[in-house]
């Protein structure tokens, strides 16, 4: 999960964004985002394991 | 005297652009290459065949047209072939053949043998996602191919 936000994270970013410093800053975004939403979900799943 | 760059007109600038587009599905981040956008076009190269590699690596399933569910099974095919002829290759490798659907009799080929077994690996959902996110990855490059081609992006 962890590689998989990396690798799309960086793919948008650099498609989107045309300067080095929002690059990092919308990677960073979507990587916390995309990271942080599945541990959320995750969580709020814990009482419905099946 | 000094030569004045002019920009070349949309109508010139088509051939090139279609040309880096088919490039662009041939070998993800070739047409950002042939345009110019070297760094870019490599890094891209990088993170689609290497999403494409993890997603082979972990038994991602190569998506056949099952006349069950002919919307959403074509839909995945799609998605497969967005990342270009390195589809066909993994098919090639994995099911011996070039083969896109499942037969119609039924399920008992070798084909259809095969696609289920990798479904069955518990590492397939993760190597579908990989394979999938590759191949639209690589069909928006070639929307942003047609935009730097056509200049309509810096």
């Amino acid at each position: 999960m962890l590689l998989y936000a990396v690798l799309v994270s960086t793919f948008l970013a650099v498609l989107v964004r045309h300067d080095t410093r929002s690059r990092i800053r919308l990677g960073l975004t979507l990587w916390f985002a995309m990271v942080g939403g599945a541990l959320a979900l995750a969580y709020l799943m814990f009482p419905f394991p099946n | 005297m000094t030569q004045e760059h002019v920009p070349p007109e949309a109508s010139d600038r088509l051939p090139r652009t279609l040309l880096a587009i088919v490039a662009a599905w041939v070998l993800p981040g070739l047409g950002h290459v042939l345009l110019g956008r070297v760094r870019r076009g490599l890094l891209f190269a990088v993170i689609l065949l290497g999403c494409f590699g993890l997603g082979l690596a972990h038994d991602g399933r190569l998506a056949l047209r099952d006349e069950r569910q002919p919307f959403l099974s074509t839909l995945q095919v799609i998605a497969n072939v967005g990342i270009g002829p390195a589809d066909g290759f993994a098919r090639l490798y994995v099911y011996g053949a070039l083969v896109y659907a499942l037969p119609k009799g039924g399920l008992k080929n070798e084909h259809s043998r095969v696609f289920r077994e990798r479904t069955r690996s518990a590492l397939a959902i993760y190597g579908t996602a990989y394979l999938w996110t590759a191949g639209l990855m690589n069909l928006l490059l070639l929307f942003d191919v047609w935009d730097i081609g056509m200049a309509r992006k810096p």
